[in-house]
């Protein structure tokens, strides 16, 4: 090489791989700090995604709404077929909500009965799906209800008609919820009638294989599929699906969602089962402190 | 043209989180924002720079419940390692080129997983990961194409300099 007069290159070259070699370790270093304290990450990343995505939110309705109208359309060149298919359907339907109507009577009544108060702190709150995970490697959506809405971790997901994952991590305006087919979901459920246990593993399929079951001779295929209240991860009796035979001999939940289109999901309200801790006033006599205020109310 | 690549990046990103699809899919999706920041860094190394690279991939990393910093980190390194070779590759055959690209995605991809293996976090699905390197490669051209047809990015002809002056 003939000389050259001095470029800036020759003293800025140095200088970006410098840059360069801070920026990975800085970043290695934010892997290893989300490797060992994940949570405060997680945290970190639920408040990046409660700043942004609601800001796109009017961006985000029309191109879904758009992509949906397309697929729609392109069900319409099927729908000859659906049609009858869905008649077919109606008149099964029909003789069931006979069935149906007369079990409410008769439910509403032994209910009535028995005097029995179904739990009314079960309410939920509805939101619409903003965003998914956007990766293949996980299951999870984005609700537009947060922490303002009264939202905690851990409470379970909806839609109209089963179970569709819990709330696992809570923003400000937007909620994260993990679907049951993500790999890293794992929900205790019971199996009806027979009333067996079972772990409910995601594992990235939309039949999420069903693990730790007591005796498997007594699940058949169809049977119901359940939520318990075990740990107190979910109230008990959600509906989550139907038992199915995977081809491999595995059973796995048919789930009752619709996760082919997840646009509302209802968040439970569950502030966990009452424990009862004191020892009751037959066995020990109250704590001498209340006693008297107790009294003075009660004499008022 | 940084805004661009900027606009263009985050626009991938929120097309991926859009809830199109909530079921599990058999496929992955390719990562086209590391097949455009390689096919800009290939051709206009001045386009993509290192912090800026950063800033969107780390975005991205975050929006798409990926192990933060990873990803971003191994993307920064083959991306320069494709500038470094950007002055050779330049007067190549566009196979050449795609070549690169494509040992440079792999290689980000893959050693992305096996890291996370390392560290013991759960990881699915060897064939998802490469569904999406397959994926990532074959839509390189179509990457380069469009940025060429609508964007503009072309190759430095000879002699041409930057506002600073110096030779691309």
């Amino acid at each position: 090489m003939a000389h050259e007069p001095l470029r800036s290159d020759e003293f800025s070259g140095p200088l970006k791989r410098l840059v360069v070699v801070v920026l990975v370790l800085l970043l290695i270093g934010v892997f290893i700090l989300w490797r060992i304290d994940s949570p405060r990450v997680e945290r970190f990343r639920t408040a990046v995604i409660d700043k942004v995505v609601p800001n796109f939110s009017w961006a985000m309705a029309p191109v879904t709404g758009a992509a949906n109208v397309v697929s729609d359309f392109q069900s319409y060149q099927k729908i000859y077929a659906q049609n009858q298919e869905l008649r077919r359907e109606l008149q099964q339907m029909k003789s069931w909500r006979e069935a149906a109507l007369q079990l409410e009577q008769e439910n509403a009544r032994l209910l009535d009965l028995n005097n029995v108060r179904l739990d009314p702190r079960l309410t939920y709150i509805t939101g619409v799906v903003l965003a998914d995970s956007g990766s293949p490697y996980r299951q999870s959506v984005l609700l537009n209800v947060g922490a303002r809405d009264g939202i905690l971790d851990g409470w379970a997901a909806m839609d109209g008609i089963g179970l569709v994952g819990r709330v696992s991590g809570v923003g400000e305006r937007t909620s994260r919820v993990l679907m049951l087919t993500d790999v890293a979901s794992r929900v205790p459920v019971s199996i009806q009638p027979s009333g067996q246990r079972g772990l409910i593993v995601g594992d990235n399929t939309l039949a999420p294989p069903i693990d730790f079951i007591e005796n498997n001779d007594l699940v058949r295929p169809g049977d119901r599929v359940v939520t318990n209240g075990d740990g107190d991860v979910f109230p008990a009796d959600i509906l989550i699906g139907h038992i199915a035979i995977a081809p491999g001999g595995r059973m796995r939940v048919r789930l009752a969602a619709d996760y082919e289109r997840l646009e509302f999901l209802r968040v439970l309200r569950n502030y966990g089962s009452e424990r009862i801790s004191d020892p009751g006033r037959l066995v020990l006599p109250a704590e001498p402190v209340n006693a008297p205020e107790t009294e003075a109310s009660a004499n008022e | 043209m940084r805004a661009v690549f900027v606009g263009l990046s985050l626009m991938l990103i929120f097309a991926h989180v859009l809830p199109l699809q909530t079921a599990p899919t058999r496929w992955a999706a390719p990562d086209l924002v590391l097949a455009g920041a390689f096919g800009w860094g290939l051709r206009r190394p001045d386009y993509v720079p290192a912090a800026l690279f950063v800033l969107v991939v780390l975005f991205a990393d975050l929006m798409l419940a990926r192990a933060p910093g990873l990803y971003t980190a191994l993307a920064l390194l083959s991306l320069e390692g494709l500038k470094a070779r950007a002055s050779r590759v330049r007067d190549m055959p566009f196979s050449v080129e795609w070549f690169a690209a494509a040992v440079a995605i792999a290689s980000t991809i893959l050693l992305y997983r096996i890291i996370l293996a390392m560290f013991l976090v759960e990881t699915l699905e060897l064939k998802l990961a490469l569904i999406q390197i397959t994926l990532t490669i074959l839509c390189y051209p179509v990457v380069i194409a469009t940025s060429w047809l609508f964007f503009g990015l072309k190759k430095p002809s000879l002699g041409e300099v930057n506002a600073l002056g110096q030779r691309l």
